[in-house]
């Protein structure tokens, strides 16, 4: 039996190798002679055929085919040069890829017969500090004839923003695509890794007309790897092309056909009468003009704190704050300006957590913001500085630094004192990759106090309830994310721009525990991504959240409060992809 | 005007009415100059000059305000539009008339950078945003004080309504 494909690392864990430009060009050579590789039956009838294609602010093509995967290309004028090609065809569309031999660049051109509009994406390696990474440039233009030349173009749109996909590819693959943004996208792989968790890319969504789309992703921070592909949203299929180099540095560039299923589609923010794409669109230079290529990628590995064990030793010795005091200022403050009031009703009580194959945790709570702590009935009480929120009657969310713990660990529990039920996110540090980078436990076990008999067998449950769900988060004034649950293990999030398009998106490992009806606790890790262990405690039936922040950098170990108002922006109902249901 | 200043007509209206009030108030008083003692009527006069200084003085702030000028004041604000129904409650007159005060209930627009401490910021901004845009009723608080080269703003405060 075929084992489930699990890499030993993740996407954002993988060493991907820092190719040198010699090495991509001597991978290319070959391939751009031959030609992509093609799951499906290319397109025929080219032998003989001439086209050009005429760019606005862009390369003018000009293509003579000897057959139906050999074409010689003339950029601009120039002198031709012969290559190999592949060409799929959809409808009246059809997508043509070829490399330029001699050179790290290709093209992928999507022209509609019925219009004569045209799409050409430029694509190269070597353009960026990573070679390996695919950059692209997106010309619209059409097919020089007879006749008068189309006014119409291809259109950059928000037209897929909110839909999501299951994918079966023409060679088995199987992919869940995510549009939340319109300029970002996020997939699972559920074939080739496994579908444990997400990642993002930023793509771009061109409106060929009504029916179909042009999807893009590079990427980023990752392989580097660039896909382009044609959705016929009607038909729910798709053809299009990957250029790239995997994990083992093989080069892959393929055309493929893929059929699939829509798995829903939520909602979006911007005005009804908004339909733009390229919400993010790169900065300019001091010419004025967007370079070539330019394009906003968020790339939290190049900024985030890296620390080694000894850095976090003595930065959380010397700068250790818990439940700062909240300010409306933004940031991580702002992140606190729509939490709720802390809640003094842990005030002078008394009492016990007792975790299933975990610490027993001892608590004596002096006042709103300061209790005192004792593990497994040991050792001094150690005071430390709390903030409880309650979040439904009489459920608690509370967390405190653990002093003196040789990973600095952080608990964040939720306490049902109806229900005798706790659960606790026990944050800590000196984690394998960055030593600032929070880890998690997940916490399972039962409330003792007077007044209050804890269940023996009934335990708070992981849950897939929240499995595909969208929920907006609006911290502060402009300080708004929506998470989006693309697997029963990520969380990501994707943060509106000031036109409320989805703009950038990043995401990390997450759990998903149900405390109540329309309750859930939470957690996502932001690993390779400023390390921050958050933590949410959903209330959907007053539609806000409590929740607490753990996060170590140069400037220390920090607890501190964050919360949201939030609304339900809707579910992709992606369940039967993932087979432990809960 | 300042062709960056972005009062508005109703703005732009209501500083007229204002800075036309002091020559009607002065005709007013000529008339009844005859029935009354000089020292009164100079009083008054004097009282007259004053308010419409003032008035003067306020609208030039508000002009500067709005051309993106920053005097003194809440470096957020990029915009102060005075609500309609926001009579300036007087110009308070300190009885040794060299000081003075008065209250203007406005809406304000302010503009304000995300602090890049957390991701979501950090995020915003590399996306090319990362600046907020808010408005906030307020009132404004504000001192004058007279001096060799006429009244000058001496303080403003403001608190949100």
């Amino acid at each position: 039996m075929a084992a489930t494909p699990y890499p030993k690392q993740q996407m954002h864990r993988f060493a991907y190798t820092k190719l040198t430009p010699e090495q991509i060009g001597a991978k290319l050579a070959p391939v751009a002679l031959k030609g992509p590789t093609s799951g499906s039956p290319l397109a025929t009838d080219f032998a003989g055929q001439t086209l050009r294609i005429a760019t606005d602010n862009g390369p003018a093509l000009h293509y003579t085919f000897a057959s139906n995967t050999r074409l010689a290309v003339s950029e601009n004028g120039g002198k031709a040069v012969s290559a190999g090609f592949g060409a799929l065809e959809s409808e009246q569309l059809c997508l043509i890829t070829h490399l330029i031999p001699g050179t790290q660049r290709g093209y992928v051109v999507v022209i509609d017969r019925s219009n004569k509009q045209a799409t050409l994406i430029e694509l190269w390696f070597s353009g960026y500090e990573d070679n390996r990474e695919v950059q692209r440039q997106i010309y619209f233009g059409y097919v020089e004839g007879p006749g008068e030349a189309p006014k119409g173009r291809h259109e950059l749109t928000n037209r897929l923003e909110g839909r999501g996909y299951h994918w079966r590819t023409d060679s088995g693959i199987e992919t869940l695509e995510y549009y939340p943004s319109a300029g970002y996208s996020h997939f699972v792989e559920l074939s080739r890794t496994g579908g444990e968790l997400g990642f993002c890319a930023p793509s771009d969504y061109v409106k060929l007309d009504n029916d179909f789309i042009l999807y893009t992703r590079t990427e980023c921070e990752f392989s580097g790897t660039f896909t382009a592909a044609v959705i016929d949203m009607n038909r729910v299929r798709q053809m299009g092309v990957r250029l790239g180099f995997d994990e083992a540095d093989a080069l892959t560039y393929a055309l493929f056909r893929a059929h699939g299923d829509i798995t829903g589609q939520i909602a979006h923010f911007e005005n009804f009468a908004d339909n733009t794409g390229d919400p993010i669109p790169a900065a300019k230079d001091k010419d004025g003009k967007i370079p070539k290529g330019g394009r906003r990628v968020y790339r939290p590995i190049h900024t985030m704190d890296k620390m080694s064990r000894e850095e976090v030793a003595r930065v959380v010795k010397e700068h250790s704050t818990a439940f700062p005091a909240r300010t409306t200022t933004g940031g991580a403050a702002g992140m606190s300006q729509n939490a709720l009031p802390a809640s003094d009703y842990l005030s002078g009580k008394r009492f016990t957590l007792r975790y299933d194959h975990g610490p027993v945790m001892d608590y004596q709570v002096g006042g709103v913001d300061e209790l005192s702590w004792r593990m497994n009935g040991q050792g001094d009480w150690i005071k430390a500085r709390y903030q409880a929120y309650e979040a439904a009657p009489g459920l608690i969310l509370f967390g405190h630094l653990l002093e003196g713990a040789p990973d600095h660990d952080g608990h964040i529990v939720v306490v049902d004192f109806h229900q005798g039920l706790v659960t606790c996110y026990n944050g800590y540090l000196n984690t394998p990759y960055f030593a600032n980078e929070a880890g998690a436990r997940t916490l399972f076990g039962v409330l003792e106090m007077d007044g209050v008999q804890p269940p023996q067998y009934r335990r708070h449950q992981r849950t897939t309830e929240m499995l595909g769900r969208c929920i907006t988060y609006s911290y502060a004034p402009g300080l708004v994310s929506m998470h989006l649950y693309s697997t029963p293990h990520t969380v990501s999030w994707i943060i509106f721009t000031p036109d409320q398009h989805g703009g950038m998106e990043w995401s990390g490992p997450g759990d998903f525990v149900k405390i109540r009806d329309g309750i859930y606790f939470m957690y996502w890790l932001e690993e390779a991504c400023n390390g921050t262990l958050g933590t949410v405690l959903l209330n959907l039936n007053i539609m806000h959240d409590a929740g607490i922040g753990y996060n170590c950098g140069t400037r220390g170990l920090n607890m501190s409060a964050i919360g949201a108002i939030v609304r339900h922006a809707g579910k992709f109902e992606v369940d039967k992809y993932f087979q432990i249901r809960t | 005007m300042n062709k960056h200043s972005t009062a508005t007509r109703r703005m732009f209206l209501k500083g007229g009415a204002l800075l036309a009030a002091p020559v009607a108030a002065a005709s007013a008083t000529r008339v009844l100059a005859g029935a009354r003692p000089p020292a009164e009527l100079e009083e008054r006069l004097g009282r007259l000059e004053d308010e419409a200084a003032l008035r003067e003085l306020h609208q030039s702030w508000l002009r500067a305000i709005n051309a993106g000028e920053r005097p003194g004041f809440d470096p957020a604000v990029t915009h102060i539009a005075e609500d309609s129904s926001a009579e300036a409650d007087g110009w308070r007159l300190a009885r040794d008339g060299n000081g003075a005060s008065a209250q203007f209930d406005c809406t304000v627009a302010l503009e304000s950078r995300l602090p890049e401490d957390s991701t979501l910021a950090q995020m915003a901004h590399a996306q090319g945003a990362g600046v907020v845009h808010t408005t906030e009723r307020r009132r404004l608080l504000i001192s004058y004080r007279k001096g060799a080269r006429g009244w000058r703003i001496e303080a403003i405060a403001s608190r949100v309504r």
